[in-house]
């Protein structure tokens, strides 16, 4: 069975992740096309401050008069682009340093399994804020504080793979043939293990997004006035004490769903790439 | 029993030694001057080379270890801009706060989510069982902060039944008598009725907070691990044997399933201590989390550093602690060892 | 089949099971029947996947949950156990019926001690209080021949030998004196010589105790020596049914004198063991023959192909053979 047809077959019978995908391609063109199809600017204020949810303005209005909706679909581009970029690095490196630890083992796989495991050693929301007030609160180093914490599983799940195709055939054959160590693990381990870590990417977006929220909701990263849904939940958490929900709830909802929905893609893909591992 | 505590301290040291250097290195990886730093934004040039001469900042690297390791064991965390004490000192007020707050977290999410794992093996792809795992990924995506204010918003604005988020205890109630910190265990002790009722008020939605984000992975760890275990040829042969099946799924089942639940705990408590922090914020709980937060958005370095090697040595400690638990429930690891 | 008058300790009759999976519905067993009467020990013999352990969690009630049992009537004692409801079968299994299993190990809780395993099942069923049933279980561990049976007590399974570990899964099963012992391939995750003593140990405690025992085994040597008469399936149908020394003597079914053949027995040389062509047919096929051994008989006519599966019972003597030998 092809690859598509055998994505197919598994979609139809789980209408549930068809439908993580279709929430998915929601998101990407909140991110891509947003902000230009925005009813009002994000950051314009106007004198309509703290009016609940109506024709006119769909999420309501903020404290300073700003259109909540609009904020909330701008700031996608944001939230997906600083998740994206963090795990698109974590990927990258994590993956590399996996294979490399499986595959060559001895002296490589010592060091990075300590550099991982130093990491593990701290609670990683905690170690993420402490290199985010080491170095700077910038947006760039919220993306590698992200990064860094999700090193240890990217790590962990590319060491296993390649440890268990270390011994395989084709890698056997192509050591036979001549081929050197650099070789074999670009382009013999690398592309086997690829599925697995695209399933692990799907899955630490979610916990990417959640960590920058987390981080910008309690003052790293991102400032206002700059739409993210972190620091709108924050600036709307001082206005539900006194009754107005819908500054903090949307955003809020837009993070719940976007976590929700590659979450659910994750499972998805593991169930496509991976049945056996199903949960 | 007491030299494996002992093997299992020594093979701890380690990870703590990792902790302490990768806390100094990290205030030495500051972009610009550390001195500047630890001086807070608004000190002049004299108070940061005076600075810069207290932590010996002109140093080379190994001596500045060598120092920060000196200060270490004597206890000085350095000194907070913000409260002017010593960091330690802030701490050790504080952290009680936290660590009760996390603990009755820790407890709500065992004692719902444990119950829900099992309910939702004993009926695979039942009703009971699809809502516990539609439950488990929902609790899963909700970020903490965004709970809490929702629960703020129902039980407090709308139904009333909540106090205030103002702390651990309303503007009537004052603390009671120290002994552990815990206001819940303290105001027992001294007999305070009240103090109970408030603290335990004040706690209610924070801990719950806290709860339904452990909540979710201890649930679908229950969950894999009791269908793990039911399949299993021993359950089979005490199915053949007609024991009553509250006994085969208690004692046989569940504490051979408790052994993985055991070891994700470890996972699920680096979550709870990050979003300890998240919590104190949105409900203004005088923990070491807001104590964090707070003097991070005041520029106090000092205070974050001091906090984050607490977190961790707590982290390694009660790592120790989950793994000591695991030798107690499987005789097979604590005999071999 | 038996010369006895009672009725039977055991009746199965045209027992037939499937299994729902992905692939497929797998027609475990159809049309299976025998008996066992009291004291009587019967062996089930036959190939892996021939469906023995099927039959015997079948009589137990104990089938995955994705087994269906679509005809048939199991009567044990006199009680129907396919329509008795789930307590009543509890209060008889391990009381009155209790079964020993493949991997002895594997059957105990592993972080439970043994002796408090067999205790349990003495708290479940004999009434005992937690103390008299703790002192009970080391006399019992006496009885089933462990050394030291106080200190054995406290052991965890993985301190025990496979053979110790069968010992105990025997004592827990003769813990309330059953009238019959379901033994499915006690012996084969054991070496040689603990495997005769194992056996030994069953056929002591069974004869003292007018035990009857249904000793599930692929090894046809095994069942020709400790069963007073044998069952032999293929693919999940019973295709002979015969005393011992009649089914050795003179077998009549054509698998039968295969397996036969197939067995080592003292005299022979492995030189002279045949084996049996072909493997079990697909039990997922809608146009599998009546007779399942068809494909694989050298001794297949035309008219064997068609319904229904012939079934002859003369002297006390089952085979299921258009052409018995």
């Amino acid at each position: 069975m092809s690859a598509l047809a055998h994505a197919r077959h598994v979609l139809a019978g789980n209408p549930v992740t068809g439908l993580a995908f279709a929430l998915f391609a929601l998101l990407l063109l909140a991110a891509l096309a947003g902000p230009e199809l925005v009813p009002y600017d994000p950051l314009a204020s106007s004198d309509r401050a703290l009016s609940p949810p109506s024709a006119l303005h769909w999420f309501g209005t903020d404290n300073l008069g700003r259109d909540v909706f609009s904020r909330v679909v701008a700031a996608a581009r944001l939230d997906l682009g600083m998740a994206f970029a963090a795990v698109a690095l974590v990927f990258g490196t994590g993956t590399v340093a996996g294979v490399a630890a499986g595959f060559l083992g001895g002296w490589t796989d010592r060091v990075i399994g300590r550099v991982t495991d130093t990491i593990m050693a701290f609670p990683l929301f905690v170690l993420a804020m402490g290199l985010v007030a080491a170095a700077g609160n910038t947006v760039a180093n919220v993306v590698y504080a992200t990064a860094i914490i999700n090193f240890p599983i990217y790590a962990r799940v590319a060491r296993t793979e390649a440890n268990i195709r270390r011994e395989a055939g084709f890698v056997e054959a192509a050591r036979l043939a001549g081929a050197s160590t650099a070789t074999v693990m670009l382009f013999e381990i690398l592309p086997n293990v690829l599925p697995i870590m695209m399933v692990q990417v799907s899955l630490t977006m979610g916990y990417a997004i959640l960590n920058t929220a987390g981080l910008s909701f309690i003052g790293l990263g991102i400032r206002p006035p700059t739409a993210e849904w972190g620091i709108m939940v924050a600036e709307g958490a001082g206005y539900i004490v006194s009754g107005e929900w819908w500054i903090a709830l949307f955003p809020g909802l837009a993070l719940m769903l976007a976590v929700f929905t590659f979450n659910l893609m994750g499972d998805g893909l593991r169930d496509i790439v991976d049945p056996r591992r199903r949960t | 029993m007491l030299r494996l505590l002992a093997r299992r301290l020594a093979a701890a040291l380690p990870t703590l030694a990792g902790v302490v250097v990768v806390t100094f290195l990290m205030t030495r990886a500051l972009p610009g001057d550390p001195a500047a730093y630890f001086a807070g934004p608004a000190a002049t040039r004299e108070a940061v080379e005076e600075i810069r001469r207290q932590l010996g900042l002109d140093k080379p690297l190994w001596v500045q270890f060598g120092r920060y390791l000196a200060d270490l064991a004597r206890g000085d965390l350095g000194i907070s801009i913000t409260t002017g004490q010593p960091v330690l000192a802030d701490i050790a007020q504080r952290l009680a706060a936290s660590a009760e707050l996390t603990l009755l977290g820790l407890l709500f999410a065992a004692g719902c989510g444990i119950p829900m794992g099992v309910a939702a093996a004993l009926r695979p792809n039942s009703w009971v069982d699809h809502l516990c795992r539609v439950l488990a990924t929902a609790g899963v995506s909700l970020p903490t902060f965004f709970t809490g204010l929702l629960l703020i918003y129902v039980f407090y604005y709308v139904l009333g039944w909540a106090p205030a988020p103002l702390g651990r205890l309303d503007a009537f109630s004052s603390p009671p008598p120290h002994v552990t910190g815990f206001y819940l265990i303290d105001s027992l002790l001294a007999g305070e009725r009240e103090t109970f009722g408030a603290a335990a008020g004040q706690l209610a939605l924070p801990a719950l907070t806290l709860g339904i984000f452990a909540l979710a992975p201890m649930g679908r760890m229950t969950r894999g691990a009791m269908l793990a275990v039911m399949s299993s040829d021993f359950i089979r042969a005490a199915r053949a044997s007609g024991l009553a099946g509250r006994t085969i799924v208690v004692r046989y089942a569940l504490r051979n399933a408790l052994l993985p639940i055991v070891t994700t705990l470890g996972m699920v408590l680096s979550f709870l201590l990050g979003a300890n922090v998240l919590v104190e914020k949105v409900f203004a709980w005088p923990g070491i989390g807001s104590y964090a937060v707070e003097a991070l958005i005041a520029s106090d370095y000092a205070p974050v550093q001091g906090f984050v090697m607490t977190m961790a040595v707590l982290y390694v400690a009660l790592n120790l602690l989950i793994d000591l638990a695991y030798q107690a429930i499987d005789p097979r690891v604590r005999i071999e060892a | 089949m038996t010369a006895t008058r009672q009725p039977p300790l055991l009746a199965v009759e045209d027992l037939s099971v499937s299994f729902r999976t992905r692939s497929g519905t797998v027609r475990a067993l159809e049309g299976v029947g025998f008996t066992i009467a009291r004291g009587e020990t019967v062996g089930i013999v036959g190939e892996s996947g021939s469906g023995k352990s099927v039959t015997a969690y079948a009589v137990m009630r104990l089938l995955d949950p994705a087994a269906r049992v679509t005809s048939g009537r199991i009567v044990f004692g006199g009680l129907d156990m396919l329509a008795a409801d789930e307590a009543t079968v509890a209060e008889i299994r391990g009381r009155e019926l209790s079964m020993i299993f493949q991997n002895p190990r594997a059957s105990l809780n592993p972080i439970r001690r043994v002796g408090a395993q067999i205790a349990d099942v003495l708290v479940r069923h004999a009434n005992l209080s937690a103390r008299a049933a703790a002192e009970r279980a080391v006399a019992l561990l006496a009885e089933v021949g462990i050394p030291d049976p106080a200190r054995r007590a406290r052991a965890y399974p993985f301190e025990l030998s496979g053979g110790m570990c069968q010992r105990v899964g025997i004592a827990i099963a003769l813990a309330c004196r059953p009238a019959l012992l379901i033994a499915d391939e006690p012996t084969t995750g054991l070496d040689v010589t603990t495997q005769a003593t194992i056996m030994d140990l069953v056929a002591a405690l069974g004869r003292a105790r007018g035990m009857a025992t249904m000793l599930i085994t692929h090894d046809l040597g095994l069942a020709t020596e400790r069963c007073d008469r044998i069952v032999v399936m293929h693919a999940g149908h019973v295709v002979e049914d015969a005393p011992t020394e009649a089914l050795f003597a003179r077998p009549r079914h054509p698998y039968t004198e295969r397996l036969l053949a197939a067995t080592p027995r003292p005299g022979r040389s492995l030189a002279d063991l045949r084996t049996i062509p072909g493997g079990l047919p697909d039990l997922r096929r809608d146009d599998l023959p009546p007779c399942r051994f068809h494909d694989r008989c050298h001794r297949r006519s035309v008219d064997c192909a068609l319904p229904p599966l012939p079934r002859r019972v003369e002297n006390g003597r089952l085979v299921a053979c258009r052409h018995p030998l």
